[in-house]
């Protein structure tokens, strides 16, 4: 018997010592490597922390720095929020350690070190003795820098060695690309094209036009293409180079950014060329409503800063804000405790709840009526209030009346001119002009003579209180998903707070109703006045005069420039009905006209592959990437891109072998981060004046030019304009205060001309004090352009550079309760505008109120009819990584964060029995893509939600080809989901590259709310 | 107020302490336990359970020395588990487990050589060579005890089982401490942590208990018969032992759910709607219920296949609840929105395999403890199970 148990025993020992060692397999490996399993750090507590560039003395509080190691106050580029860096380099080998917030900078510091504070006492708001001034980084600034860095990053001129795509390139000399892209000619005969490339210098003609059938199309130098990007501080010296070439054809990234955010405040504040927009005041604002957006948590330039003063102001102030958006973000969180709610919405819906909180407000009457009743700024002054409205003024609504949908002028009732309009008086009850006018009546319907004919009207806020009746409580409930209970909590709180309650909205209106429904949000801030309140809204404080006619010098003066004619080929800014297409044909044009378009990137492209409304010659691509930016339009391009019948030249400028930068004829590089020129300012946000200003800083490996500067945009772009002669360029091409001009022949010449206009802007600054500068590398910086200004601009020059720009005192930007800088325009919820221009598609005028719009196709079609949701459960959105950035697949940032997923809820997962980390089919109107779910609660159900930023073709997704040397395809680079190509495009769009998804109103790219489904592998 | 906002960021914990920490815990828990069998034996003379007391201190120190290889393995540096013994954190619970868990095995090693030593003895006497040496080394050098001179060692063995209760309600308490001292995380930030782990660390133990003696009794006797008396004793104690883990976690929500400051809102949620299936079906119905009808029903504890299955859900309800609170505690963020989710690995670091190499490695020692260990000594190698009793 003992052998049975023996024997028992000895099965059960030798089973469980296999197991155990599958088990403990990696265990006793990584354990047998001994006290260190992988890579060793240089310090077994300190790891591998970098050097620091000083310290404090803890007894004296001295400062002690350390001298190998720099420091430079420059921008950060990690996104476009700019904010104000503190760069640490070593001095030796020039190499960027690390990046700390600059302590004067309010996009990095809050509350700021005093703008007259030494570099030395700067030193101090990073130790004990001054932290309430520490500047600080975010996770990506702090990451993003390792491109400079990056083994792909473009340093050199890249010539095409293969076809369009391929990624075969070679190097060529900078002078030679210069002229080969001037003068054209057989470029690519070497590799076996035979087509004939037509020169920059032939096609700036600015005389002979592209199409004498259709003249509004303007001359052939509109057939140059520039796709530029946000303002990173460098656009302006691109302006003035389209501006001497010639062409309209200059866009900006706005279309595929929040061009639905920003048209709407373009209405709300009556200015639809600049787009000025809103903020709330956070420090002293009461109540926030975020809808589409989220301050501080993933979206909502100034990240940075909004995330520090929402933290700050729910703390000291009480501050309780909402969000309202299919995908809760990280301001609202277990640390933010009761002063933040999360309201998931129904993506593409924002619309009906904002007019379902208007018809509320309108119906208990909680609108401030003393702002709105007051027609004209005195009258409003006068009445306590530091903005006014045009909510009195009264609009034509005749049917069949030749100026249907026109506001009422005064010259019609023979009371005023034509730019003052009618309003009735509320004492007297009769039409006067609105310039004469204290107070008026609000909501007016009635009839009005007008050269002897009974004509009706009604006041702007009446037409838009209709439009909000048009639909009950209840059903703006249904359509938005959000209980009706809700609603009235939020009109009722919103509307509790006077004026320091605030609306704000975001990317996520970047849908196919974006426009309406970012209007419809922000008109609520029109409803309360809070506009130049504080702790209301505010536009911001500005910058100081830098790339403009400024005390020193004039940057934007070009002499002998011609006028810039003609109509864009993104079809935007102008209104179908005036073409000679119209003309010909009528409605509807072959494809949508955006009269309310602007910075329409995707469609500057995909209209110039399309050659509709005209062909083009030639493209210039500066960090640009609407082919990754632009919903739908990677799939529908690839081919034409590849056709140089298409757009026979392109060029790129950029860093990175982008999406799009990979189709180019010729890549010319770009400086990033520390090495670049600029004068930036915050987007928005920060109620002080401030001006950023950027130098290279640090050591850049970038090729040199002849003239013995780095080959970025800016060298590039200036050599360029020499080589095609164009006016404001070259010798004697700056106009200065002292009469004179100035040479114009590097950055450098313009730069510190700019910066120099900000140090003498209103009180010129202080001399720079003589230790400041050593301390930042400006001594040797400054004295390598020593001739450019003269000796006393550099010391003032020197003194803001030390700083990292100039900073408004923020203890002035109030004047008691107003903001000191006010905005003077009135706040409109009405669009004459719209009212008078006929959709190209639908031939019909667009509604000029706020309005609930559902979701719609370009022609006018419902999505809905086309998707239903029985075949379309889900509805897709994207959001903003809180690291990755889609600008640039940082290593570092990836090895954090390396892919993204399908994000949905799991009681939605749990319905289509799909597991959390399961692979499934994503799958929206003709795209599909495989990926990960990732369960995730805080989504509205019904909802998939893809993080952006991910699933790149370009930067080295693919195999790169540079003379001999060979980069192999990255696939971390290319993992995850890229968002915008598996968007639908529009069936109702036949014309291929132009079927992109875009908002009805602006042609703003479509990003979110899309239909979706998900199938189980 | 003045505060400072130096950072804002928007990190994720993710769950570091996974499923071997929830392993560790459960086996010294399980291992107090077995320890209480011997206690109630040897420490206050409760001959009834005479029979398995070798056999649980046998299974409380295979359990207790099995238990730290998770801590080992949950390393990122795992050779450096032994940085432990001489980086002390004297307010560190963490560090206080280290020396408490050693010096307890090495207190039951010593319980256990005193415990046999006669057996030991006599083996040394009748056996040659390796062997003979081999025995004779665990007896102290001794090839014969005297009558007398066992229950000297007895009375001393009584005396050190009496020492060891505080000391094990420390080793495997300062597991439940480890965990409510946190306050960053709600759901462990309890004072009664310490108590409830002990309080199901009892269940288990018993549960274990009952599945590996019989299953020893079965296989590794002469007799290859279950003492079911005994068995049937044992669910009895884990039937208290329900009780009490019950009424301890009845305290503990009653008190979170209807007086809990708004930072235990997730804890109710996570632990009754997030963790449904897993709290109310596996733990406290199959788990606690279930085993506590078996036990004190007399119809139904007598009949074997229900015993079993209940001490099995037992001990499973046990582990599940260890799993829960030791994942779900990190699943509610600490500054984060939502609740993370939390998929367990099968191969690798903090995976499924780890445990199974893990118990399987309990398994290992203990069939060689029983191999070499002479257990049946109480039940003197006996032919029938009165014998055995008699004996006892």
């Amino acid at each position: 018997m003992a052998n049975r148990r023996d024997f028992i025993k000895g099965i059960a020992a030798v089973g469980a010592l296999g197991v155990f060692s599958v088990g403990y397999k990696d265990t006793i490996r990584r354990a047998a490597s001994g006290w260190w399993t992988g890579e060793k750090p240089k310090h077994p507590i300190y790891g591998n922390a970098l050097p620091r560039e000083a310290h404090s003395d803890p007894k004296s509080g001295k400062i002690v720095i350390s001298p190998k190691i720099q420091i430079s106050h420059v921008v950060c580029q990690g996104c476009t929020t700019l904010c104000g860096v503190r760069v640490v380099q070593d001095k030796e080998s020039g190499k960027v350690l690390r990046v700390l917030g600059n302590p004067y900078h309010p996009l990095s510091a809050n509350p700021t070190i005093p703008f007259d504070a030494s570099i030395i006492e700067s030193y101090k708001a990073f130790t004990l003795q001054k932290q309430k001034y520490r500047g600080t980084m975010c996770g990506r600034g702090n990451s993003t820098f390792d491109k400079l860095y990056d083994p792909r990053r473009i340093i050199t001129v890249l010539k095409r060695n293969g076809e369009r795509g391929s990624g075969k390139w070679k190097p060529i000399p900078f002078d030679q690309a210069v002229k080969e892209i001037v003068e054209g000619g057989y470029l690519f005969k070497g590799i076996g094209e035979s087509h004939k490339i037509t020169g920059l210098k032939k096609i700036r003609d600015t005389k002979t036009l592209i199409d004498p059938q259709n003249p509004e199309f303007g001359p052939r130098s509109n057939q140059l293409v520039i796709i530029g990007t946000f303002d990173d501080g460098r656009i302006s010296l691109m302006k003035r180079f389209f501006k001497a070439f010639g062409t309209k054809n200059f866009t900006g990234h706005r279309g595929t950014c929040t061009l639905t955010m920003r048209a709407s405040y373009a209405a709300l504040l009556n200015d639809w060329k600049k787009q000025p927009h809103l903020k709330p005041d956070f420090e002293h604002c009461e109540f926030g409503l975020f809808i589409g957006t989220s301050p501080g948590g993933n979206a909502g330039n100034p990240y940075k800063r909004q995330g520090m003063l929402i933290a700050q102001s729910r703390v000291q102030n009480n501050f309780k804000y909402v969000v309202v958006d299919p995908v809760q973000h990280t301001n609202d969180n277990q640390a933010s405790g009761d002063a933040s709610r999360w309201i998931p919405i129904k993506p593409g819906t924002d619309g009906a709840l904002a007019m379902g909180m208007a018809r509320w407000i309108f119906e208990n009457k909680r609108y401030d009526e003393n702002f709105l009743s007051r027609p004209n700024l005195k009258a409003a002054e006068a009445a306590g209030e530091p903005s006014f409205s045009g909510a009195t003024w009264l609009v034509i609504v005749e049917p069949g009346h030749k100026k249907e949908g026109a506001f009422l002028r005064a010259k019609d009732l023979e009371i005023g001119n034509d730019k003052t309009y009618v309003v009735i008086d509320d004492a007297t009850g009769k039409p006067v002009s609105h310039t004469a006018c204290k107070k008026a009546k609000l909501f007016y319907d009635g009839t009005i003579l007008i050269n002897g004919q009974r004509v009706r009207v009604k006041t702007a806020l009446d037409i838009y209180r209709n439009s909000a009746y048009a639909f009950t409580l209840k059903e703006y409930s249904n359509i938005c998903g959000i209980p009706a209970k809700t609603i009235v909590e939020l009109a009722r709180e919103f509307t509790s707070h006077g004026k320091k309650a605030v609306v704000d909205i975001g990317g996520g209106t970047m849908h196919a109703g974006g426009f309406y429904a970012g209007y419809a949000a922000i008109a609520l801030n029109g409803l309360i006045g809070n506009l130049n309140w504080k702790g209301g809204s505010n536009v911001g404080g500005g910058r100081f005069k830098d790339a403009v006619n400024g005390p020193r010098y004039n940057l934007v003066k070009i002499s002998g420039a011609p006028k810039l004619k003609g109509i864009r080929v993104s079809r935007e800014g102008f209104p179908y009905q005036k073409t000679s297409e119209f003309k010909r044909h009528g409605f509807p044009a072959k494809a949508a006209w955006y009269p309310f378009g602007h910075g329409l990137q995707g469609e500057m492209l995909s209209s110039s592959l399309a050659g509709y409304p005209y062909p083009i010659k030639a493209l210039i691509s500066w960090h640009a990437n609407p082919i990754y930016g632009a919903a739908s339009l990677q799939p529908m391009v690839h081919d034409l891109m590849k056709d140089p019948n298409r757009i026979p030249l392109i060029i790129a400028i950029d860093a990175f072998m982008n999406e799009t930068t990979k189709y180019a004829d010729y890549i010319f590089p770009d400086s990033v981060m520390y090495e670049t020129w600029g004068t930036a300012a915050p987007w928005q946000g920060v109620p002080a004046k401030v001006s950023s200003t950027r130098y290279p800083a640090i050591s850049s490996p970038l090729q040199k030019a002849s003239n013995g500067e780095q080959v970025d945009m800016d060298n590039f772009i200036i050599q360029l304009a020499i080589a095609l002669n164009l006016p404001g360029f070259g010798d004697k091409a700056i106009p200065a205060e002292d009469g004179k001009f100035y040479p114009l022949k590097c950055p450098a010449d313009y730069y510190l001309r700019a910066f120099a206009n900000i140090a003498y802007d209103g009180k010129p600054v202080p001399d720079a004090k003589l230790e400041d500068l050593p301390l930042t590398g400006l001594d040797k910086f400054l004295n390598k352009y020593s001739d450019i200004l003269t000796s006393e601009e550099l010391r003032k020059v020197g003194y803001v550079l030390a700083r990292g720009g100039r900073f408004q005192d923020p203890n002035t930007v109030y004047s008691g309760e107003w903001m000191s800088a006010r905005y003077k325009k009135p706040m409109m919820f009405y669009q004459e505008n719209m009212a008078r221009v006929k959709n190209s598609q639908t031939g019909k005028p667009y509604i000029p109120v706020p309005t609930w719009f559902p979701l719609r196709f370009a022609n006018s079609a419902l999505m809905e009819k086309y998707y239903p949701e029985s075949k379309w459960p889900f509805r897709i959105v994207s959001y903003k990584s809180i690291l990755p950035n889609a600008m640039y697949p940082s290593l570092r940032l990836r090895a954090i964060s390396p892919s993204n997923y399908i994000e949905i809820h799991p009681d939605d997962a749990k319905k289509l029995g799909i597991k959390h980390g399961e692979k499934v089919r994503l799958e929206t109107p003709g795209k599909s893509v495989e990926g990960e779910i990732r369960y995730r609660y805080g989504l509205a159900k019904g909802v998939i939600a893809i993080e952006g930023g991910f699933g790149h073709t370009g930067f080295g997704a693919h195999k790169i080809e540079i003379g001999k040397t060979i980069y192999e395809a990255d696939k971390l680079i290319s993992m995850g989901i890229g968002y915008n190509p598996i968007m639908p495009s529009d069936p109702t769009v036949s014309i291929i590259p132009l079927a992109m998804p875009a908002d009805f109103v602006t042609g703003a790219a479509a990003r979110q709310a899309h239909p979706a489904r998900i199938v189980k592998l | 107020m003045n505060t400072i906002i130096n950072e804002l960021i928007q990190p994720v914990w993710s769950v570091t302490w996974s499923i071997d920490i929830a392993q560790y815990f459960f086996m010294t828990g399980t291992s107090a336990g077995a320890y209480l069998i011997f206690v109630l034996a040897y420490g206050f003379g409760l001959k009834k359970f005479a029979p398995i007391a070798g056999l649980g201190l046998i299974i409380a120190l295979t359990l207790d020395i099995a238990a730290p290889l998770n801590l080992v393995s949950d390393l990122g540096q795992n050779g450096r588990f032994y940085e432990l013994y001489y980086k002390v954190h004297i307010t560190s619970p963490m560090s206080w487990g280290g020396f408490l868990l050693t010096s307890f095995i090495l207190f039951m090693i010593y319980m256990l050589l005193l415990t046999f030593r006669k057996t030991f003895a006599e083996k040394a006497a009748k056996s040659k060579g390796f062997i003979h040496t081999f025995y004779r080394l665990l007896a102290f050098g001794r090839l014969e005890i005297s009558p007398e001179e066992d229950q000297k060692n007895r009375r001393l063995l009584r005396i050190l089982a009496l020492i060891g209760i505080p000391w094990i309600i420390a080793v495997h308490g300062y597991t439940g401490f480890l965990l409510g001292v946190d306050k960053a995380r709600p759901l462990w930030h309890t004072s009664l942590m310490p108590l409830v782990f002990l309080a199901s660390g009892m269940i288990s133990g018993m549960g274990f208990m009952i599945l590996v003696s019989a299953v020893t009794q079965r296989f590794d006797t002469l007799a290859e018969k279950v003492d079911y008396p005994l068995m049937e004793l044992m669910a009895k104690y884990m039937a208290w032992a329900i009780i009490t883990d019950i009424t301890l976690k009845a305290i503990w929500y009653i008190i979170l759910w209807f007086n809990g400051t708004a930072m235990y809102r997730p804890v109710i949620q996570e632990v009754f709607i997030n963790s449904f299936v897993n709290t109310f079906i596996i733990e406290l119905l199959l788990g606690m219920l279930f085993p506590f009808i078996v036990a004190v029903v007399p119809k139904l504890r007598r009949i074997p296949w229900l015993l079993y299955l209940s001490a099995i859900f037992a001990v499973i309800g046990v582990w599940i609840f260890r799993l829960d609170t030791v994942i779900g505690g990190q699943k509610i963020p600490k500054v984060g929105a939502g609740y993370y989710d939390y998929s367990i690995p099968f191969w690798g670091k903090d995976g499924i395999i780890q445990v199974a190499g893990n118990i399987a490695f309990w398994l290992l020692i203990y069939v060689v403890a029983i191999w070499i260990i002479p257990w049946q000594r109480e039940v003197k190698e006996a032919k029938n199970l009165e014998e055995v009793q008699k004996i006892a």
